[in-house]
C-alpha cells in the first residue's frame, strides 16, 4: 500500500544553521519555502526534507505516500482499531505542503508520521549544492522502545515486509529496496538519522575526508551493513540532527525471507569502523 | 633488452625475526611456507614464496623479478656488465634457497639489490592464509630514487617497462598488463619503499583498516584511491620501518592502444577522495 518514502520535516529554532549544513555539508538543493519555512531537494521531489520553524510540530514528521483518498479512510480504520489516533489534516495544510490530501498519527513510541496522496514532483531537475553525489533520498532511521511493536503497525496495517533484523532492531521494505525505514531500540522514540543515497563508494570516501576536514563530526562509518549491504557514513547536523549517505544497498524480491542477526556490532557494520551512535553499537 | 615478466618476491633483513613473522602471519595476513631458526619464507598466494625475512640489516632490501630462461639470464648479464654494472651470479645453495633454478643479482642505479630469477617455484599445495585478509596476491613495489628521471631511464631503456602514468616526475611503470608493477619514488636514499599485496574487494581494504587500527599499526595513507590506476589502497607501517599496501582494483592496460598520462603533483594525483599522505618520499 505503501508506495514512496517521500519527505521528513524537521521543528527548528532557526533556519539559518539548517540551511548552511543541508545545502553546504550535505549537498541538498534549497527549494522554494518562506520566512519560516526552509525545503530542501535530494531528488525529482519538491522537496525532502523540510525544516519548520512555525513551532507546528514538536517533533520530526516522517512523510510517506499513498496512491489514493480513499486509502486514507481504510488507513484511518485499521489505526483506529489498533488504537492508534489518526487525524486527517485540513486542505489548507495538505496545499501548503504540496499535496492532495494526508492525515497524520503517532506509532506506539510517539514517532510522527504523515500520509500522503499525490505529493509534488518538480519539473525541474535536481542540482545539488555540492558534488556530494546524491542521488534521493532513500531511507530514515527511528528510535523505539518497542520496535516490534512499531514494526508490526508498518507490516498489518501499510503492507510493509520485515526485511531483516540486528538483536532487537528491524528494517522495513516496502518495494524492492532492502529497507525504508530502520526501527532501532532504544531508551527513547525520535528520528535517529535520515539517509541518503549516492552514488557510489567514490562519493562515500570523498565525503569521508572533506566532512573531516570541515570538522564535521563523523558518527559511523565508512563501513558496510551485513544486511542490506549498503556502505554507509553517518555525520552529525545541527540539535542532534544526523544524516548519512548510503549506497549499494541490495535490492530484495517479494519473497525474501528475514535474517535475524546478532546483537554485536559487526551485525551493524561488517568492517567494525568506529561508531558513536549507541544504538548502532550493538552489545558484544 | 631485459625482459622482465612479474616481481616475484621480495628479501628483507630483520633484527627481530619472530616479530617480523608475528606482523606478516597475525596483521598482514600472510602464511609461512618454511621456516629456519634465522629465516621465514611467507606465502600470498600459489608461488611458494613472495616474502622472505631474515636475521640481518634492516636496510638490506631485495626485489626479485622473474626472467623467462637462462639464455636471458646470460644476455641480461652481458647487458648490465656492457653499461658497468657488476653481476653476481647465484651459487646453487643460493638458488636452492630461493627455490629458483638461477639468479643473477645487480644493482640498480639507486643502489637497489635487484636478483634476476628463471624459474621460481609454484606449489601445488593451496595457499592458506594465516588470517582472513583476503589477499590474492604479491603484486608491486615502490622503490626509491634518487633521480626519477634516470632511473626510469634504466628500468624503461635497459629493462622492458614501460611508463603506465606519471606524477610529477613519479613514473608508475608496467612489466606486463598490470597498470605498475613498480613504482619510483623520490628520495634522498635508495631501497624498498613499499611492499603491495592485492586484496579481494573494497571490503577487504576496509575491514583491514579497522583492524589495523585496533592492533596500533601505524596508517600511512588511505582508504584511498588512486586515480592512475584506480585501486583502492591502504598504506601501513610493517617491522623496521617497511611501508605495506593493500589495494583493489588495479587497471589492466591494453597495450596496443594504451597512452600514459600526465598527473600534476598534487595531492589528489595521490587519493581522488582526498586522503592524507604520509608515504615517505610523498608527504602532503
Amino acid at each position: 500500500m505503501i508506495e514512496q518514502l517521500r519527505f521528513v520535516r524537521l521543528p527548528a529554532r532557526g533556519l539559518d544553521e539548517y540551511g548552511q549544513f543541508l545545502c553546504d555539508t550535505v549537498g541538498l538543493q534549497r527549494a522554494d519555502g518562506s520566512d519560516d519555512i526552509a525545503r530542501f531537494r535530494s531528488d525529482e521531489r519538491a522537496y525532502s526534507v523540510e525544516c519548520d520553524a512555525t513551532g507546528a510540530s514538536d517533533r520530526p514528521v516522517v512523510g510517506l505516500s499513498v496512491r489514493y483518498e480513499t486509502d486514507l479512510d481504510e488507513i484511518t480504520g485499521k489505526l483506529t482499531e489498533r488504537g492508534l489516533n489518526p487525524q486527517r489534516l485540513s486542505p489548507e495544510h495538505c496545499a501548503s505542503k504540496l499535496y492532495r490530501d494526508a492525515l497524520t498519527f503517532d506509532d506506539h513510541s510517539g514517532n510522527r508520521f504523515e500520509i500522503v496522496v499525490r505529493p509534488e514532483n518538480k519539473s525541474q531537475r535536481y542540482f545539488p549544492a555540492r558534488d556530494a553525489g546524491i542521488q534521493a533520498i532513500t531511507s530514515i532511521d527511528l528510535r523505539s522502545p518497542d520496535p516490534e511493536r512499531d514494526m508490526a503497525i508498518w507490516i498489518e496495517v501499510f503492507g510493509a515486509q520485515a526485511r531483516d533484523f540486528a538483536g532487537d532492531c528491524g528494517q522495513l521494505g516496502f518495494d524492492e529496496q532492502h529497507h525504508r525505514l530502520g526501527y532501532y531500540a532504544s531508551e527513547t522514540s525520535g528520528l535517529l538519522s535520515v539517509n541518503f543515497e549516492v552514488g557510489d563508494l567514490n562519493d562515500i570516501m570523498r565525503s569521508k575526508y572533506l566532512l573531516a576536514n570541515r570538522q564535521v563530526r563523523i558518527l559511523d562509518g565508512p563501513g558496510r551493513d551485513p544486511a542490506s549491504g549498503e556502505i554507509f557514513l553517518y555525520f552529525q547536523g545541527p540539535d542532534g540532527l544526523i544524516v548519512s549517505y548510503t549506497t549499494e544497498m541490495k535490492h530484495v524480491d517479494s519473497d525474501w525471507i528475514p535474517r535475524q542477526f546478532g546483537n554485536g556490532r559487526l551485525s551493524f557494520c561488517m568492517w567494525n569502523s568506529d561508531v558513536l551512535i549507541p544504538e548502532r553499537a550493538g552489545v558484544e | 633488452m631485459i625482459e622482465l615478466l612479474d616481481v616475484c618476491y621480495v628479501r628483507l633483513g630483520t633484527k627481530d625475526i619472530q616479530t617480523s613473522t608475528d606482523f606478516a602471519t597475525r596483521i598482514l595476513g600472510l602464511e609461512v611456507s618454511e621456516s629456519s631458526r634465522n629465516s621465514r619464507h611467507l606465502r600470498s598466494d600459489e608461488r611458494g614464496h613472495t616474502l622472505y625475512y631474515h636475521d640481518g640489516d634492516p636496510n638490506d632490501h631485495v626485489v626479485g623479478f622473474e626472467i623467462s630462461s637462462n639464455d636471458d639470464l646470460d644476455s641480461a648479464a652481458a647487458t648490465l656488465e656492457a653499461i658497468g654494472n657488476e653481476v653476481y651470479r647465484g651459487t646453487r645453495d643460493e638458488c636452492d634457497s630461493r627455490h629458483v633454478r638461477d639468479f643473477i643479482s645487480f644493482r640498480e642505479p639507486s643502489g637497489l639489490k635487484i636478483e634476476l630469477v628463471v624459474r621460481p617455484e609454484v606449489l601445488g599445495k593451496r595457499h592458506f592464509p594465516s588470517r582472513d585478509a583476503g589477499i590474492s596476491g604479491f603484486s608491486h613495489v615502490g622503490i626509491f630514487s634518487q633521480d626519477c628521471q634516470r632511473d626510469e631511464q634504466f628500468w624503461t631503456q635497459v629493462c622492458n617497462a614501460r611508463v603506465s602514468d606519471r606524477i610529477g616526475d613519479v613514473p608508475l611503470l608496467r612489466v606486463n598488463e598490470i597498470h605498475h608493477t613498480l613504482a619510483l619514488v623520490p628520495s634522498q636514499r635508495g631501497g624498498l619503499q613499499h611492499i603491495n599485496h592485492q586484496v579481494d574487494s573494497t571490503d577487504d581494504v576496509m575491514r583491514s583498516y579497522h583492524l589495523l587500527k585496533e592492533h596500533n599499526v601505524p596508517i600511512v595513507f588511505g582508504p584511498g584511491r588512486h586515480p592512475t590506476s584506480g585501486a583502492r589502497f591502504l598504506y601501513f607501517q610493517g617491522p623496521d620501518g617497511m611501508t605495506f599496501e593493500y589495494s583493489v582494483g588495479v587497471s589492466e592496460v591494453d597495450e596496443e592502444t594504451y597512452r600514459e598520462r600526465q598527473f600534476g603533483f598534487e595531492p589528489f594525483s595521490l587519493c581522488m577522495w582526498g586522503a592524507k599522505s604520509n608515504l615517505d618520499g610523498l608527504e602532503n
